[in-house]
């Protein structure tokens, strides 16, 4: 499932293959580590969809995530 | 009465009627283009150049001669091999994505020397055809002996025959302002927005820098070039001013499209040029400043004396002015192999000028250059890989640029659902532009579709390839992390 990915912090948008099956948290993981020669981040991390905070065990699936919907990844203490 | 004077309208404007056809069949809407007005509204077209082709003949040969002796003199791989790494740059910049564009105005301005509605203004795109021929030719002529030093100047001819990010979103301006415009639209587009409006900024401030650093031929070659442009940019002026008569918002409309769609261009070519690529000691000034000097004033006081608004998305221009293209260089510079020129790290020294230059916008960026460096410092030099993305990135539909726009803490990226297809735009102007005229852009496959649709591979090093680049030719860091502020203990 390719994703528009925003990380907080960062000077781009990215877009990411994710599988439905994989976790928010594993996602999370996965754009700081996409991000990370510009910004690094803090864990814990928040993704954010249509203005809400995923929980991080969820899947993608279950999350409601779409093909190429927009996520943001943030850091903990970020009010998003 | 000189006798010059006396015969030279007798040849330059010389309408006549039509006995045979129609002058709608003669002049097509579709290529002349809109509003279609009667000839004799026309009849008072002028610009003041006015120029012979004897004349244009004669000045063009000196020029011809002028050049060639710079080009002999200074333009040998022996004498461009001893500029800044990162002046060479700019030089490789520059070159690729000007010359096949300025031959697509060739065929611009020749629709323009058929289509254009009087023949004085056909007369001028004529000789303006002939000059963007000359515009192609020369950079090509100069870069080619370089070629065999350093492969990254094949590019000057290769971009825009690769699928390149750059040159996807290079033709999909050039494309649609060079060969796909009506002979109005071009004549705004072109003269009025990108040439009058815009290229000061390469003819005066890249020029001024090219003297600084020593590169003669490219100083002579832009002020070659300049004098050109100056002539048939003035075609814009006289066709907008009709325009503005007779269908005032048409007029406004493009004038907003063009100076959106030309200020994207302009924030890679000039924005990178003035305030990363050329060394410290020879910036004249930042590519905001030199925008809000020979843009901002002039745009403004052309548009209010033909009685024309600001461009539309002035207020989005001006706040992204300062921070555009530093979001644009920062992520070109982690994905740098995708482009065939080098990019500068930006030093201590660099990084308190643009500091100094960019006091609202910097602090939110000096973080990125900042790991940035860390991560150089972690791997040491050499190790490109470990400042250097490897997941793709997402390109607005309309300009077709990196998703750069807003700043760090809030990209502006913006998404539109059609049947079928989700749109994704870097910026409201891109969204409104898209919006307007969507048979125009819909169908285009940018790089991200084409990746989705399976014609251009996901792997960042197999899409590289697909760009065109090899290991000869893609975009480093310009000494490979070999900077004395990064060594431990090292000078800033």
């Amino acid at each position: 499932m390719p994703l528009y990915c925003f990380v907080r912090g960062d000077t781009l948008g990215l877009v990411v293959l994710a599988d439905e099956a994989e976790s928010i948290d594993e996602l999370a993981l996965r754009l700081a580590r996409a991000a990370a020669p510009r910004v690094t981040l803090a864990a814990p991390l928040r993704v954010w969809h249509r203005g809400r905070v995923l929980e991080g065990e969820l899947t993608l699936g279950q999350a409601g995530l779409s093909a190429l919907d927009r996520v943001d990844l943030t850091q903990e203490d970020d009010l998003g | 009465m000189p006798l010059r004077d006396e015969w030279c309208d007798l040849a330059r404007k010389l309408d006549w009627s039509f006995s045979y056809a129609e002058e709608r069949q003669v002049f097509p809407e579709a290529l002349s283009g809109s509003p279609w007005l009667p000839a004799q509204e026309w009849r008072d077209w002028d610009e003041p150049f006015r120029s012979t082709y004897a004349e244009y003949v004669s000045t063009q040969q000196r020029k011809e001669v002028s050049f060639q002796a710079i080009a002999e003199a200074v333009g040998r791989i022996e004498d461009v091999s001893k500029l800044d790494p990162g002046w060479l740059s700019v030089v490789k910049l520059h070159m690729a994505t000007l010359p096949l564009a300025e031959f697509a105005a060739v065929i611009g301005n020749l629709r323009a020397a058929r289509f254009g509605r009087d023949s004085a203004w056909r007369m001028t795109s004529l000789l303006g055809a002939l000059d963007e021929l000359r515009h192609t030719q020369l950079p090509l002529r100069a870069m080619h002996d370089l070629v065999r030093w350093d492969e990254q100047f094949e590019w000057t001819h290769r971009l825009f025959h690769s699928d390149d990010w750059v040159a996807v979103a290079g033709r999909h301006l050039v494309d649609e302002l060079l060969l796909g415009s009506d002979a109005i639209e071009f004549a705004i587009g072109t003269h009025f927005v990108f040439e009058t409006g815009f290229t000061n900024l390469q003819f005066i401030g890249l020029t001024a820098m090219a003297k600084q650093v020593g590169d003669r031929l490219f100083e002579q070659m832009l002020q070659s070039i300049q004098t050109d442009e100056a002539r048939h940019a003035q075609i814009g002026h006289p066709v907008l001013k009709k325009l503005v008569q007779k269908d005032p918002a048409r007029a406004q409309r493009l004038v907003d499209k063009w100076f959106w769609r030309s200020f994207r261009f302009f924030a890679v070519v000039t924005g990178f040029a003035m305030d990363y690529l050329t060394p410290l000691h020879a910036r004249r000034a930042s590519f905001k400043e030199f925008v809000e000097e020979w843009v901002v004033d002039q745009f403004q006081s052309s548009l209010s004396e033909l009685g024309l608004a600001l461009p539309k998305y002035w207020q989005a221009f001006l706040e992204a002015l300062p921070i555009y293209h530093h979001m644009l260089y920062a992520s070109a510079y982690t994905y740098r192999a995708t482009t065939w020129f080098d990019f500068v790290l930006p030093g201590p020294k660099e990084r308190a000028w643009l500091a100094e230059k960019y006091p609202q916008t910097w602090p939110e960026l000096e973080p990125v250059w900042h790991n940035i460096e860390e991560r150089w410092r972690a791997a040491g030099p050499g190790v490109e890989w470990f400042t250097h993305g490897t997941t793709p990135v997402a390109f607005c539909n309309l300009c077709q640029l990196v998703l750069c726009a807003g700043t760090p803490c809030r990209n502006s990226a913006v998404f539109v659902d059609k049947p079928g297809r989700r749109y994704v735009f870097c910026s409201e102007p891109c969204r409104e532009l898209f919006e307007a005229e969507p048979e125009r852009y819909a169908a285009h496959r940018g790089v991200v579709e084409r990746i989705l649709a399976g014609q251009a591979p996901a792997n960042l090093l197999e899409l590289v390839r697909y760009f065109g680049l090899s290991e000869a030719s893609w975009g480093r860091d310009v000494v490979s992390g070999h900077y004395d502020f990064l060594k431990r203990g090292g000078q800033p």
